[in-house]
């Protein structure tokens, strides 16, 4: 069973690589940048070094964000593109290089803060272009002048404000059980 | 919740691409950094999730039997993950305050699986006798991505308590057989175990003497066989009070007067009984009998005694508590002038009429209000019987009781021996005092002779002791008629 998971994270890591590489334009940067990622992760999970796969991750973010330009995010191809070839691929990389010293088996995926980060990553990528709607039918002139620094600052006020809001639940830092007297 | 360092390694590297996406305009930059801060909400969404569902039993174990005050007592802790998560982190074992670590380790770096066991052995040397609390177990804990840290404390309080330093019970082990304490005299009442036998006089002998009993060495002088007399010693009950009014505990210079208290009743209990003298123990503080055993002769009944004694409270630091040593400085320069004097400060008012309204309590009532409570449920006990009570307090907020005990045995015919632990004694004297500490010193001493006076007028006996006082020199001052 731990042999079929750690094939299964082997192809998973493929899989995101290759939709990596389909969905942008493969320069000599971009297929250096994914070969050196995926070989830091790779290593990193073989030899359990979380440091190694951490770096690796961070390599193939750089990689993929220098190999695709999305100047609007109002097109739904260019929404499409950021899931499926930026978003998603990064966050199942994330995932399996931050898991790298967990052994044979990573921990199992969450429901509930898989929930709180899809949609907060839906939140982050649809805000520009509701932002851009809702301005289309205040001011409809301002709509039309709307650049991709507008969008990208919309983006990262959104993406600080969600990122403050989710992650301020605080755990309770104590757990009381019976007290007892010895000997 | 903290971050570790890869946590803010990641949080850089998203805020480093936030800000590329500005610098070349271009979004896919900005939608990395938004993947990764995704990476990173999961991570603590999750983190969160799994300190909250925490679910670990702790079993903690002390090995020895009894836990004696400067020797190491071994601690060992089981602790069961039932969660189904893996707890990641260093455990760690709280000590208690007062505590020091002898042996083993409290700590741990463990990645502890879901539904296993872990387990902690250690030894601590608590420092002081009385109750020592460990609070818990310190969780250092990690998430499963090394994004997050968080330290969870999980409170399983374990309340360890410490026996007085092990070299008084060897003392007072060592004592039995040796010393005797010979304040008893004669029964008036028969006596029930008759073993020991004191020298009475010398007559003529008589035919049908054994033999062991005549006196040899007299027969070169005297010319004729004389015999020795023996008179049988009655044992006695005795009951030993202990006061453990705030003022015995407060420690001021190297022991407390309470824990000086404690080791002398331990061995003068010892000795009684192992002189076949019915021993008891009471501890008694400012508003209630706190504990009682009562004289008897059984096989457990030292350790009947050791148990009660561990009840009693421990000393404190002039600095802990509020106002408690301000208090008993007045009191001693007041010289007993505690109860219903108009010269008590607000503290003290306020601190007598809390005792006046605990007397009128049922439970006051009900275990008999400090000393005299205790002398008189003993003396209704004993029918009539002689008996004889040891009083160890430093007549500071117990003086009135003290004297009202004394007079209650004078009327009853027992006897009463006063162990006055004097207060000054057991302060740091300064090398150079000034006048007005002489002054203070010297009306403490005419306070203390005059409570002496008025003791011994209504029959009691009495002895003031120092930190340096030990039981074989108070038996020895006791035999010789000193007290």
């Amino acid at each position: 069973m731990t042999s079929v998971q750690r094939q299964m994270r082997f192809l998973l890591l493929a899989i995101a690589v290759v939709d990596l590489l389909v969905f942008s334009r493969l320069t000599g940067f971009s297929i250096l940048t994914a070969a050196f990622g995926s070989v830091m992760i790779l290593l990193g999970i073989a030899y359990n070094d979380r440091q190694a796969s951490a770096l690796g991750l961070l390599v193939i973010s750089v990689g993929a964000a220098a190999s695709i330009t999305i100047t609007t995010l109002t097109d739904v191809s260019t929404v499409l593109t950021a899931f499926l070839g930026l978003l998603l691929p990064l966050f199942l990389l994330a995932y399996i290089a931050l898991s790298a010293e967990e052994g044979e088996a990573p921990p199992p995926l969450a429901r509930r803060p898989v929930l709180v980060s899809v949609g907060y990553m839906t939140g982050c990528i649809l805000s520009a272009p509701i932002v851009v709607l809702l301005l289309s039918v205040l001011t409809p002139g301002v709509a039309l002048r709307v650049e991709t620094m507008t969008e990208i600052g919309i983006i990262l006020v959104t993406a600080t404000a969600l990122g403050i809001a989710l992650s301020y639940r605080e755990p309770r830092r104590s757990v009381a059980l019976v007290s007892e007297e010895l000997p | 919740m903290r971050s570790s360092s890869l946590g803010t390694v990641v949080l850089s590297m998203s805020t480093a691409l936030a800000l590329a996406g500005i610098l070349f305009s271009n979004l896919s930059w900005t939608i990395v950094s938004i993947a990764l801060i995704g990476a990173y909400l999961y991570t603590h969404s999750r983190f969160v999730s799994e300190l909250e569902r925490t679910n670990v039993e702790i079993k903690r174990t002390v090995l020895d039997e009894m836990v004696f005050a400067g020797e190491a007592a071994g601690v060992r802790v089981d602790i069961l993950n039932k969660d189904p998560v893996t707890i990641r982190g260093v455990f760690e074992d709280v000590l208690p305050e007062g505590c020091e670590l002898s042996a083993g380790s409290n700590r741990a770096e463990r990645v502890f699986p879901a539904r296993s066991t872990l387990t902690l052995s250690y030894s601590l040397i608590p420092k002081k006798r009385g109750p020592h609390l460990i609070e818990g177990m310190r969780i250092e804990r990690e998430d499963s991505f090394g994004l997050l840290n968080e330290t969870q404390m999980i409170e399983h309080g374990t309340f360890i308590n410490a026996h007085t330093r092990k070299e008084s019970f060897d003392a007072a082990r060592k004592m039995v057989g040796k010393e005797h304490l010979e304040f008893s005299g004669m029964a008036r009442s028969p006596a029930i175990i008759l073993r020991e036998l004191e020298f009475d006089g010398i007559r003529d002998y008589v035919p049908g003497d054994r033999a062991r009993d005549i006196h040899w060495r007299l027969l070169p002088k005297l010319g004729k066989l004389m015999t020795k007399t023996y008179r049988r010693e009655g044992a006695l009950q005795t009951l030993v009070f202990i006061d453990c009014s705030r003022s015995m505990r407060i420690k001021d210079y190297k022991i407390a007067k309470i824990d000086h208290a404690l080791d002398l009743c331990m061995q003068l209990s010892n000795v009684l009984i192992s002189s076949y003298h019915p021993a008891g123990v009471v501890t008694f503080d400012e508003t209630q009998v706190l504990a009682k055993a009562y004289p008897s002769l059984g096989r457990h009944q030292f350790e009947k005694i050791v148990k009660t004694l561990r009840g009693v409270p421990d000393s404190i630091r002039p600095s802990e508590g509020t106002g408690e040593p301000s208090d008993a400085r007045t009191s001693t320069s007041e010289s007993g002038k505690v109860r219903g004097t108009g010269q008590a400060s607000v503290g003290d008012a306020e601190f007598l009429s809390v005792i006046g309204r605990s007397k009128n309590t049922s439970l006051g009532r009900s275990l008999g209000f400090g000393v005299e409570g205790a002398m008189k449920e003993l003396l209704v006990r004993s029918k009539g019987q002689e008996l004889l009570f040891i009083v160890i307090s430093d007549l500071i907020s117990s003086r009135d009781a003290v004297l009202t005990a004394t007079k209650i045995c004078k009327s009853s015919g027992s006897k009463m021996l006063v162990i006055h632990t004097y207060d000054d004694w057991y302060k740091q004297s300064s090398e150079y005092p000034d006048v007005p500490d002489i002054e203070r010193l010297y009306t403490n001493l005419e306070g203390s002779l005059g409570i002496e006076a008025r003791l011994r007028s209504l029959g009691a006996s009495y002895i003031r002791i120092g930190p340096a006082d030990t039981s074989a020199r108070i038996i020895r001052a006791t035999r010789r008629g000193k007290v």
